[in-house]
């Protein structure tokens, strides 16, 4: 089952336009939505999740159109929020099991055993009946990867999942995501680039609630090779080369500020080429945003 | 800081729109509790804005302003951690007391501030058209000043401190609701059981508002002093403001104490230690493959919104503070129940019987209907509060399996708490050793519909819908309770008349009968509680279609057809739900309002003015009176009808031939058939608006002739009643008077006697509400019955096979047939006509007097506690009455008991002792206290047999000075004679109590004793006491020769009090005279 965007808008009441005609088309595997701060990807998401309505546009996951059909898109929704709670007196076995029920997993034994198999995927089984309120984050979002995958979901959204996470539990993350990230559609939204290329088949860049670019990592990223250039500068010519240069992104290395510049040629001797990374394509497309350029 | 935290705060709430709301909502409030407030004091000379309406409104603040005061004062410490700006905050260069001390002045003082707008509402209310300019004086600003320093700002401290230390000690909002609710428990205590207590002072100080010695305070003022004076602070109101400042000094200084940025910041649940995954083994364990079967079926929907509920109401019944607030709510039933009894319901100490254990959800009942609220709106938004709902909301699962199953968890919840009232009810029974539990009443109103669970689950539907409707949790709180004590306040005050706008209420929540159960109000309230269900389910359904699931979204999305959010078949039973209300609405109009069973206030005056305006004249001409009556009435208790025929002989004591006979007729009685001597008469006048008749007799009735009119009725009631219990004709404990016979002439009885219901109607106003003295037509009417003179009695009267009956005079017969009872009672020595007849399943006692008298003791065959007690003061009270006045009259008697919604309490007339059920019949017998309540209302009752068949009383003022104060004394004396002195000087000061209370809401001019006329407050109590005094000046012996000595010379001839007042005061040594005079014949201002 494929999940078609089509022509998704929506203007909050405060004039912020979160999404502009926004289109896609996400198949099976791990499809990764990068866009930084305020691009409009928990806009999207909560769209798709059903938790929130566009002003115009569909969505479709197969034959369910989600905006009418809301009950039916929950049924194979798998939903993992950017910032959720939990109920801190209540254990993680309590909430999964309930969550599980409401999930349609109606038979208790059957409820029980998915559970403790999912505790134990997730790495919490030792916790179980712990209360969710002695839980440190990254356990947290471990339970909320798990509920996510109760009752055999075909969608899964996964809002910022890894925000806040430490680089062992990130890695921990991906393990998860990859094992189920085979047979169904995942949509992994994040401002993290490391995301994306650990992760993901296919992908998308939005920004101001624009797609600004569709593609498979690499041959986003194979699209810079050979136009990126770097040079390490003092910090007070940034300005000077931001204004030469189209300076798509600049960084610390050993206390050196180095600037990368992406153009067709060598810019000057002082330059050395780069090989590009998913990172340079991600900064590139934001920043040909900023200068309106169409790609 | 601490001024720079003040400020800060002013700019935030006064930043806030709700604040302004705030500010109309209290200005609001100011205008409507004053009107109801002027209409509470009912005298004319009254005015609107009055100091006395002034401060009896600024005392309790009113439920707006406490439920602004929790929200604003809470919202001031605890918005930093619900809007998770406590770690900045708390981590500023700040001194953690002064942000305390900061945060607290800074609640205290926005609160006094918007409360401001409360009294202003009061200043302008003359502004706002409320009532006409005359009924206004000057504004009065010093007594605003004056109560908004000794009410409202000591107040607001209590209130403040309250929250703060709630919300300090349990670091939670709700806690701080909850504290600030058991503060008007305690003040709902002081003012349900005020007018009954024994210990007022004790009460007093209970009430933090000091509203109860307030509202008696204000009583008791004179007009003049309502009108202009500064309240009069006692000794004991000091008292009651010392003891809660101090309090509040107390708690303050604990919650400062107890708070650091620390400690508060730290939920009680965080506190648990934080576990890492270092804690935990980082190997998986094997991974078990699972078959997985998931179902959505309608049906699997519908179990798990059960299942659900089951886990939600855990939710609610799980958290520590769940368990402490019922544990308070535990002992505080459980205290009301042993201590206090209930006596605002039922008048008198009793034992402790079911229906008074059950009382107690009246008092509690408005405070359990806020908790329910609040934690409906709790649960409801549950999820949000704690940040799961981005989670739980894109499951799938209907938005109304949660929704209902959230409705369901709420309905246990108040399944517990009413559960939670039986319990205490039957641990308060077990601990007096009383073991007469009445579970069917248990039952009917601890879980029915009579501010039972099921006006619990109504007020839950309420609570969900604003929930769901406003889409904010506060917001839904703040609507959802101030609709309730909109409609609470707006009932009290009569602004709302009809139950069928007073969602979630039924009829007669208060009028329970131990013999009647709740009368034609439980037919009535099976109508509006189906009504209120239907509205119910309609809000619920509303509330499911509008929640706002997910992300905010408009309220028009919300509230569109297209919302997917509620299933089809959803919407369309919302109409159809609606419909069901509205033609129940329509039923209830039919049943109640076309019928004529309800009339609003103001309907009934602009009758009642008509009348006289039409009909006054009548007044004056010549009709014939009653000399002879021969009944025969066959009573349908079970369908509230009876049939009768009357042959009423009449006779022409007037100067002139009478040819035209008018009649008045009491509401909801018909004539059948009229006729004399066969021969119909013809109809003149019917004005069937008014029961006003007229008939043309065949010939004109001479002087001094008699004929008899045969005259063919049935009082029948169709539909039901919202207000007015119908005792006269009711399922069990009829109590029909002698109004159902039609009244000669013109009915003064319907009369308006408030001089301002008679200005506003454009009437003369009074000068006394019954005829002078001297006037020469009135001093010749018996004041029973204007219309008859004395004359002798035959009454039949058929009831249903499981009832007695009982009537005036000698029992005859008694007999069985087709399937009813029969009696047959005669009076055979003439006497007034005064009387009733009554009918219910009664159980019966016979005894004996010493002197022969047959007793014969109707009563509830449950209630057969004091029967010894009855007998013994019937006993006693005749030996007394031979003693001191002479032979009584009767040789049998019957003692009736009767429901307690009749007009009076006790009813004595010829061979007949009628007692409401709540007057001794249930009384704690073992207590001296309430065995000298039976004796005295049973001695009295026999003292005034003895007076109304000695005297024929005239129809002037001074006739309840012989009709009820003169009986009171001599009671008193008997009591006196039997239990000591003590307990009349009880009896005495409660009587002062109510004399000093009623004449503060003396309508029109407070009379003197000699010229009393007919007011509730004033002969039974001070009337009464007077003459208690004179009897004690002159000594019983010489007070009952010249009693006794005035009768003979006076026998049959009506006579005034005046005229056995200036007798007595002629026994009185010259010295004595002046005090009695100045008691009798003036009145203190």
């Amino acid at each position: 089952m494929n999940l078609k965007i089509k022509n998704l808008s929506k203007t909050y009441p405060n004039g912020v336009q979160a999404m502009n005609d926004v289109n896609l088309t996400v198949g099976r595997g791990m499809f990764g939505l990068l866009g930084p701060n305020g691009a409009g990807k928990s806009t999207l998401m909560r769209t798709i999740a059903t938790l929130q309505d566009a002003d115009s546009g569909t969505v479709h996951f197969g034959d369910i159109d989600v905006e009418k059909n809301p009950d039916a898109l929950r049924r194979v929704l798998g939903y993992l929020p950017q910032e959720f709670g939990v109920y801190p007196s209540v254990t993680a076995e309590e909430v999964l099991n309930h969550i599980a029920d409401l999930k349609g997993i109606v038979d208790k034994n059957e409820r029980k055993d998915i559970v403790e198999a999912l505790l134990q995927k997730i790495n919490l089984y030792d916790v179980r009946k712990k209360r969710l309120g002695s839980y440190s984050g990254g356990m947290k979002q471990r339970f909320g990867i798990g509920q996510a995958l109760l009752g055999d979901p075909q969608l899964i959204i996964a809002d910022e999942p890894t925000a806040g996470l430490d680089p062992i539990e990130r890695n921990r993350f991906y393990n998860l995501l990859a094992e189920i990230g085979e047979n169904i559609v995942v949509i992994l939204s994040t401002h993290i680039v490391e995301d994306v290329s650990t992760l993901c088949n296919d992908m998308a860049i939005i920004g101001d609630g624009e797609v600004l670019l569709t593609g498979r990592p690499e041959e986003i990223q194979d699209s810079l090779e050979g136009k990126l250039w770097e040079l390490q500068i003092d910090q007070s010519e940034l300005t000077s080369y931001e204004t030469k240069f189209n300076v798509i992104s600049s960084r610390f290395h050993l206390g050196k500020l180095i600037v990368t510049v992406v153009a067709d040629d060598l810019p000057s001797q002082k330059f050395s080429p780069k090989p590009p990374t998913l990172e340079d394509a991600y900064f590139n497309v934001l920043f040909n945003q900023q200068q309106g350029v169409t790609i | 800081m601490i001024a720079k935290l003040i400020s800060f705060e002013f700019k935030y709430r006064y930043s806030q729109p709700m604040t302004l709301i705030f500010l109309l909502m209290l200005a609001f409030q100011g205008v409507w509790y004053a009107v109801g407030t002027y209409d509470y004091h009912v005298n004319d000379a009254t005015l609107m804005n009055a100091p006395a309406v002034v401060y009896q409104c600024l005392a309790p603040g009113g439920m707006l302003l406490i439920i602004v005061v929790a929200i604003i004062t809470g919202a001031a410490l605890y918005k930093d951690i619900e809007h998770q700006t406590a770690e900045t905050v708390y981590t500023l260069p700040i001194n953690e007391k002064r942000f305390f001390l900061g945060k607290f002045l800074a609640a205290y003082l926005i609160n006094v501030s918007i409360c401001l707008a409360y009294p202003l509402g009061l200043a302008i209310m003359q502004y706002t058209g409320v009532g006409p300019p005359e009924k206004f004086g000057p504004t009065p600003w010093g007594q605003l000043c004056h109560g908004f320093l000794i009410f409202t700002i000591p107040n607001l401290l209590f209130l403040t401190s309250m929250v703060i230390a709630s919300v300090v000690f349990f670091r939670n909002m709700v806690a701080g609701y909850i504290g600030i609710f058991l503060l008007v428990l305690c003040f709902l205590i002081a003012e349900t059981t005020r007018e009954n207590a024994a210990n007022l002072a004790v009460i007093y100080l209970l009430d933090p508002f000091a509203y109860t010695i307030t509202v008696d305070t204000l009583e008791a003022l004179p007009v003049v002093e309502k009108n202009t004076g500064y309240f009069p602070i006692s000794p004991l109101f000091v008292i009651n403001r010392v003891i809660w400042l101090s309090l509040s000094v107390l708690l303050t200084l604990l919650s400062y104490k107890r708070f650091s940025f620390k400690y508060f910041i730290t939920a009680p649940t965080k506190k648990r230690k934080i576990i890492f995954d270092e804690d935990i083994s980082t190997k998986p364990l094997p991974e078990k493959s699972i078959p997985m079967q998931q179902t959505f079926s309608t049906l699997e929907n519908i179990r798990k919104t059960f299942r659900l509920s089951l886990l939600e109401m855990k939710n609610v019944v799980r958290p520590i503070g769940f368990i402490v607030i019922m544990g308070i709510l535990a002992i505080t039933f459980f205290l009301y129940n042993v201590l206090w009894n209930a006596e605002y319901y039922i008048t008198t100490d009793s034992l402790p019987l079911t229906s008074a254990m059950t009382s107690t959800r009246l008092p509690t009942g408005i405070f359990l209907s806020i908790l329910l609220l609040i934690w409906s709106g709790e649960l409801l938004y549950k999820e949000r509060t704690v940040n799961i709902s981005q989670l739980t909301d894109a499951l799938p699962v209907p938005t109304w399996v949660t929704y209902i199953s959230k409705f369901f968890a709420m309905a246990l919840v108040s399944f517990l708490l009413s559960t939670v009232l039986l319990a205490c009810g039957l641990l308060g029974q077990l601990f007096n050793g009383f073991y007469d539990i009445e579970w069917s009443v248990y039952i009917e109103h601890l879980y029915g519909y009579q501010f039972g669970w099921i006006t619990y689950l109504l007020v839950i539907a309420m609570g969900f819908f604003f929930g769901a409707l406003t889409g904010r949790r506060f917001v839904g709180h703040i609507l959802s309770v101030a609709l309730l004590f909109f409609i609470i306040v707006s009932a009290e005050f009569g602004l709302i008349e009809q139950v069928r706008f007073m969602y979630p209420f039924a009829p007669g929540v208060e009028d329970y009968s131990e013999m009647n159960g709740f009368g034609i109000f439980g037919v009535a309230a099976q109508y509006y509680a189906l009504m209120w269900s239907l509205l119910a389910v309609a809000i619920l359904a509303i509330g499911i279609w509008v929640w706002n699931r997910g992300a905010e979204k408009s309220f028009l999305k919300r509230i569109s057809i297209k919302n997917p959010q509620m299933p089809l078949m959803g919407k369309l039973c919302v109409p159809i739900l609606l419909l069901g209300f509205v033609l129940l609405q329509n039923h209830i109009v039919k049943n109640v309002n076309a019928t004529g069973n309800c009339k609003t206030e103001t309907q009934e005056k602009a009758e009642a003015a008509e009348y006289e305006k039409q009909y006054k004249h009548l007044e004056t001409q010549a009709h014939p009176k009653i000399s002879g009556l021969d009944l025969s009435i066959i009573i349908f208790p079970e369908n509230r009808r009876a049939e009768y025929i009357a042959a009423l002989d009449l006779t022409n004591t007037w100067e002139t031939p009478i040819d035209t006979l008018h009649l008045s007729v009491k509401d909801f009685v018909t004539i059948e058939s009229i006729s004399i001597e066969n021969e119909a008469l013809a109809s003149v006048k019917s004005d069937q608006a008014h029961q006003q008749y007229a008939f043309r007799l065949p010939k004109p009735l001479q002087v001094n002739e008699t004929t008899t009119l045969k005259v063919e009725c049935t009082l029948d009631y169709i539909g039901f009643s919202q207000s007015d219990p119908q005792a006269d004709l009711t399922f069990n404990g009829t109590l029909m008077g002698r109004d159902i016979i039609p009244i000669i002439g013109y009915n003064d009885a319907k009369e308006l006697e408030r001089n301002r219901d008679r200005g506003d109607s454009g009437l003369v106003k009074l000068t006394s509400r019954m005829p002078s003295v001297d006037n020469a037509a009135a001093l010749s009417q018996d004041v029973f019955s204007p219309d008859a003179i004395w004359h002798k009695v035959s009454i039949q009267v058929s009831t249903s096979a499981e009832q007695t009956a009982f009537a005036p005079g000698i029992l005859k017969k008694r007999w069985q047939e087709e399937g009813k009872n029969h009696f047959l009672y005669q009076i055979e020595t003439p006497s007034s006509m005064h009387w009733y007849i009554g009918s219910a399943d009664y159980q019966t006692h016979d005894a004996t007097s010493d002197t022969g008298v047959k007793l014969t003791i109707l009563h509830d065959p449950r209630h057969d506690y004091n029967l010894k007690h009855f007998e013994n003061a019937v006993k006693e009270g005749i030996n007394f009455i031979q003693e001191n006045l002479g032979v009584y009259p009767y040789e049998q008697l019957t003692i009736a008991e009767i429901p307690f919604y009749e007009n009076d309490d006790f009813y004595a007339y010829p061979n007949v002792i009628a007692i409401s059920e709540k007057h001794g019949w249930t009384a704690d017998g073992t207590r001296e206290k309430d065995l000298a309540y039976i004796y005295y209302g049973i001695s009295r009752e026999l003292i005034k047999q003895w007076i109304y068949q000695n005297l024929s009383i005239a129809n002037v003022q001074g006739a309840d000075m012989l009709r009820l104060a003169l009986p009171d004394a001599m009671a008193m004396y008997f009591i006196k004679n039997k239990f000591g002195e003590q307990l009349v000087d009880q009896h005495l000061q409660k009587k002062e109590d109510r004399y000093k209370k009623g004449r503060g809401n003396e309508p029109n001019i407070e009379p003197p004793l000699l010229y009393a006329d007919s007011i509730d407050y004033l002969e039974a109590n001070k009337g009464s006491i007077e003459l208690y005094h004179l009897i004690r000046e002159l000594g019983t012996f010489r007070f009952n020769q010249t009693l006794v000595k005035w009768t003979e010379d006076y026998a049959l001839k009506p006579v005034t009090f005046k005229h056995l007042y200036e007798r007595l005061i002629r026994r009185l040594p010259e010295d004595q005279r002046s005090d009695i005079i100045q008691k009798f014949e003036t009145v203190e201002r």
